[in-house]
């Protein structure tokens, strides 16, 4: 099997280098005038040729392969001045570019990341992109700018509750979103309950959405892949940056080691909610706060070499005073060395690490003890971008991901830890995936991706009766399994006109790690699980057609995109089930989901007033062998309706002010249907899985930045914010019982959070 | 076990940190046709067979289930052939005080109703003897665990250590009914984990209770079959709302009928709190 693919990746490879035969290459980096950082999806365009153009990789990387002549280059990015550049090509050659930032940019904020048209000539469809700086103008929530809640008023992406930094993408889970951080996956997160994000938006430089829709690079995930880039750090000059708010503080320090050639970028933040909660004699000694670190190195060995290390630190802790503690998080860490072999050809090593894990330690006992539950990954990518001419960017590599699981052991003073508990994992993947301008109107993005996952063994394993009953334990001495999957992935964008295109897109995930949870937005001490035996690779298959117009120059940006989604071996929980199960297997059944929908954006990206509007139309359901009757039933996700309108509009150079709304349907949930007693207690008679709906939410944020000083030495802003402007009782959950005043009546208690939060920050620069 | 509460304090504390509220809200919920609930019960000990029939009402009306009247109610005991009639003692109740079940035999309870037939199966699970019940005082409240202190005041938690026979055949769910001067103070108490060789079994399974001086506490230790242990502890999840995915517990009852037949042992351990 491999080796047909091998062949066949040789043979292609083969054929569009015949192709190019005459040809020259241009070839370089595109950096930020005042930060030397490489600039993400900068665009070089061939300005006397028929739409010959490339934007830069995740490097800031671009190549160009010319037949011999004489070109105008034009190369561009958001905020930052055009250059033009006459190259005469006649060998290959290498040409960096730094772009700066124009100065005045007040009246031209844009908020997508990308040249004006971008949306409509990509290939790709399903994807959105955010640029820190072009998000900078929304409310802030509890203080804090949050890409994860930013990337929630996008269609396709749902909030997984109230505040909460979790989301579902076109009708999956939460764990079917891989969320990268420079390639390290992050598997929880959120901070604080799901309050914050993971991601200190002061560290980062640049993410990326893909809804499903991802090309073969990516894998391991079905629903979406957020790729998020951190700074590599200003190799210019020194900058101090940072905000004070009522929630969190936030310090980032970043600048070179040795000018133009290597920067250091390290940043913190910290809640202190926790420091007041001290105060009151009731909770004194409770604890309830996290702290994150990012730090980033970089470092340029020559115009072919450079090498990067970054990482994340992140802690959340709580503890409830002399009785027990519990505290998660994530830490990951990245090496990555980027080789220009030529100019064709340009290679990217990683090797990653990543870990989260949550300890609750319980202190009030004679002796106390200690229990570890963790996720640890060791990972090495290896990618090659090679440009053989200017219709093909080919992107091919492999990625093995050693899995490392520990459920729940138990330390104490008398007892040692048991590492036999740990359960491992291989993954392993090789793909091939290629940007391809077949016509002048069709682009085409095609690929695909072989996975495997060997489950290594470890700990027990469990042979299940139809009843979930364990009728046989194996202790695997050697790999009892081995999955392997083929990914074909395909992407056509048929042109139009220079404003408009049409975009069709089939694409098959697999996904070897579940998480079992009991809630849309998951919570800290959720399991992860591998494939075993009973669990199989959840796989995804997924149809888009979208449709993209700009217009009145560009100023504004609509779409429509509609996909059906068919996925198998998807999990839940079997009725009644015990969560707290020692066997977790014995709690799940599996079976089939399919999701579809619509998805509509408008959106004004130029002028003092801009903003977008956006509308889902969706519907996510399961089928799944003795739950519902069998028959199909609504995901816990499953929302039909979901609208967000954010604008924003700037008053003056001082100020500027935003406002978001958004409206969501109910989540699907059980809720009794009637009520029996039985052992002389009132209990609940249901009906039927997920056949009621939560009450709608809707919610209103407001916020305000006010310049204090802007300048090129300091600058500093002040932001405030309410959430939830009108105080609506959002439900968070919904319990029956008793009534208090009428024994004789059993009532409906609903639980909100957040009424209306205000919030101010300062932020400064300098 | 211990971390079930979890979520709930997590959820807590969030609420307090950011003042959360709660309120009684109008749900709309689906009218359902009424079904019958059927709790059937048989013991090793005189005058508790017995079996109620009530039915289900919908969310929003009044809790006074309707008992049902002029059922036709049979225990046969499969082992030795036996079946017994059970008259309907007090409205919707259906006893016999003769009938007395025998460890290790089946009983298939059935119940006809109108023209439906409900029948179930149980069987009387061999049990563990308590011997007796150690009264340990705890001082304060639940939540702080102390030595023991003089007499106990009203409220003060107890600690019941029952202590046990050795035998040499019992089978492994149980539940403890816990009687306080004779009303029940929990009704559902399930065990499962005796251990893999019962015949050396000594760890006594605490108990608290909250009593004061004089107060009489009954300990029922009641084995159950494997059955209606699930059931129970489907009732609790549901009753707690604790599961991810709430639903009816599996009944042992066929035709649909909700509730449970359970042949249990029964054995009562009386003291006077000192």
């Amino acid at each position: 099997m491999k080796f047909r693919i091998l062949l066949l990746l040789t043979l292609l490879f083969n054929i569009s280098y015949s192709l190019s035969a005459q040809n020259y290459t241009v070839s370089g980096y595109i950096t930020d005038k005042n930060t030397g950082e490489n600039l993400i999806g900068a665009v070089a365009f061939v300005k006397n040729s028929n739409n010959i153009g490339r934007s830069t990789n995740n490097y800031g990387f671009y190549s160009l392969n010319l037949a011999k002549g004489t070109y105008e280059i034009e190369y561009s990015y958001i905020g930052h001045r055009k250059q033009t550049v006459t190259v005469i090509l006649n060998s290959n050659k290498s040409l960096n570019i730094i772009l700066d930032e124009t100065v005045n940019n007040l009246n031209e904020v844009v908020i997508t990341g990308e040249k004006a048209n971008e949306n409509v000539r990509q290939s790709q469809m399903g994807i959105e992109k955010l640029k820190v700086e072009t998000i900078s103008k929304l409310p802030v929530i509890f203080g804090e700018r949050d890409i994860l809640k930013i990337m929630q008023l996008l269609p396709g992406v749902k909030s997984g509750g109230d505040g909460q930094s979790g989301f579902t993408v076109r009708g999956g889970t939460i764990d079917q979103n891989l969320i990268l951080l420079d390639d390290a996956p992050v598997y929880n997160a959120s901070h604080l309950l799901g309050f914050f994000s993971t991601f200190n938006s002061d560290a980062i430089k640049d993410i990326s959405l893909y809804k499903g829709t991802a090309p073969a690079e990516y894998g391991g995930r079905i629903s979406s892949v957020v790729d998020v880039k951190m700074n590599e750090g200003d190799n210019q000059k020194f900058d101090i940056k940072g905000g004070i708010g009522l929630i969190s503080s936030k310090l980032s320090v970043e600048g070179p080691l040795q000018k133009g050639k290597s920067s250091f970028l390290i940043s913190g933040r910290r809640t202190y909610a926790d420091l007041f909660l001290g105060l009151t004699d009731q909770f004194k000694g409770n604890q309830l706060y996290f702290y994150d670190f990012n730090a980033k190195l970089n470092y340029r060995f020559s115009d072919k070499d450079r090498f990067y290390v970054s990482g994340y630190f992140g802690r959340d802790v709580l503890a409830i005073a002399d009785r027990f503690g519990i505290n998660w998080g994530n830490t990951t860490a990245t090496a990555r060395w980027n080789h220009l072999y030529n100019s064709k050809l340009f290679g990217n090593t990683s090797l990653i690490y990543s870990n989260y894990d949550y300890r609750i330690e319980i202190t009030d006992s004679s002796n106390p003890f200690k229990i570890l539950s963790r996720i640890k990954d060791w990972n090495l990518k290896q990618e090659f971008q090679y440009f053989p001419n200017s219709l093909n960017n080919w992107k091919f590599g492999y990625n093995v991901i050693y899995h490392t699981i520990t459920p729940g052991q138990i330390t104490s003073d008398s007892i040692q830890a048991d590492t036999k508990l740990n359960k491992t994992g291989l993954e392993s993947a090789l793909y091939a995936t290629n940007d391809w301008q077949a016509t002048d109107n069709l682009k085409i993005n095609y690929g695909v991706r072989l996975s495997s996952f060997l489950v290594m063994g470890g700990s027990d394993y469990y042979t299940l009766d139809a009843n979930k009953n364990v009728i046989d334990t194996i202790h695997p001495v050697q790999p009892m399994h081995n999955y392997l999957m083929l990914e074909p992935r395909i992407s056509l964008s048929y042109t139009l006109n220079d404003n408009s295109s049409l975009k069709l897109a089939y694409t098959r995930n697999t996904q070897n790690m579940h998480l079992i949870t009991n809630s849309v937005s998951g919570s800290p001490t959720d399991k992860w699980i591998m494939n075993t035996n009973n669990v199989k690779p959840e796989i995804g298959d997924q149809v888009s057609l979208g449709s993209f117009i700009n217009f009145n120059d560009n100023m504004y940006e609509f779409s429509a995109e509609t996909y059906f989604k068919f996925m198998q071996n998807q999990i839940d929980y079997k009725d009644n089930a015990n969560e707290q199960a020692q066997i977790i297997e014995t709690q799940l059944l599996y079976g089939k989901g399919r999701a579809y929908g619509l998805e509509l954006l408008l959106k004004k990206n130029k002028g003092k007033f801009t903003g977008w509007v956006g509308y889902t139309l969706s519907r996510s359901e399961k089928l799944i062998d003795g739950i519902n009757k069998n028959n199909w039933y609504p995901a816990r996700q499953d929302r039909t309706h979901d609208i967000s309108i954010v604008t924003m509009y700037d008053i003056s150079k001082r100020w500027n002010i935003s406002a978001v709304w958004v409206y969501q349907t109910g989540n699907a949930i059980t809720f009794p249907s009637g009520k029996y007693e039985v052992a002389g207690q009132t209990t609940w008679l249901y009906t039927e899985r997920n056949g009621y709906r939560m009450p709608a939410y809707h919610r209103l944020d407001l916020g305000a930045t006010y310049k204090l000083k802007e300048s090129k030495k300091f600058s500093s802003e002040l932001s405030f914010s309410v959430y939830n402007a009108y105080g609506r009782e959002n439900p968070y959950i919904i319990t029956f019982e008793q009534s208090k005043t009428d024994p004789n009546k059993t009532v409906a208690i609903q639980t909100s959070l957040f009424k209306w939060v205000p919030s101010i920050s300062w932020n400064f620069k300098f | 076990m211990k971390f079930k509460y979890l979520p709930v304090i997590l959820i807590f504390l969030t609420t307090i940190l950011f003042s959360g509220c709660e309120k009684e809200i109008d749900i709309n919920l689906n009218a359902s046709n009424p079904k019958f609930v059927i709790e059937g019960n048989i013991s090793n000990v005189f005058s508790e067979a017995k079996i109620k029939i009530s039915k289900t009402l919908n969310f929003n009306e009044t809790t006074d289930y309707p008992l049902v009247s002029d059922a036709f109610v049979t225990i046969y005991d499969s082992t030795m052939n036996i079946t017994d009639t059970l008259y309907e003692s007090i409205k919707g109740t259906y006893t016999k005080q003769s009938l007395v079940g025998i460890e290790g035999h089946t009983y298939i309870m059935s119940v006809k109703i109108g023209t439906q037939t409900f029948t179930a199966s149980s069987t009387m699970p061999y049990r563990l003897k308590m011997d007796t019940i150690i009264q340990q005082n705890l001082a304060g409240t639940a939540s702080s665990f102390g030595p023991p202190e003089g007499t106990p005041a009203a409220g003060s938690i107890i600690q019941l250590l029952p202590e046990y026979l050795n035998t040499t055949h019992t089978d492994k769910f149980f539940q403890f009914v816990i009687l306080r001067n004779d009303s029940i103070l929990n009704r559902i108490n399930l065990r499962s984990d005796l251990g893999s060789d019962p015949t050396n079994f000594s760890f006594p399974f605490p108990l608290f209770v909250r009593a004061k001086k004089d107060d009489t506490v009954t300990v029922d230790l009641q084995f159950i079959d494997k059955n209606v242990y699930n059931y129970l502890y489907g009732l609790t999840q549901n009753i707690n709302q604790f599961s991810a995915s709430p639903s009816n517990p599996t009944s042992n009852i066929t035709n649909g009928a909700l509730g449970y037949f359970s042949a249990h042992t029964s054995q009562k351990e009386t003291l006077i709190i000192k």
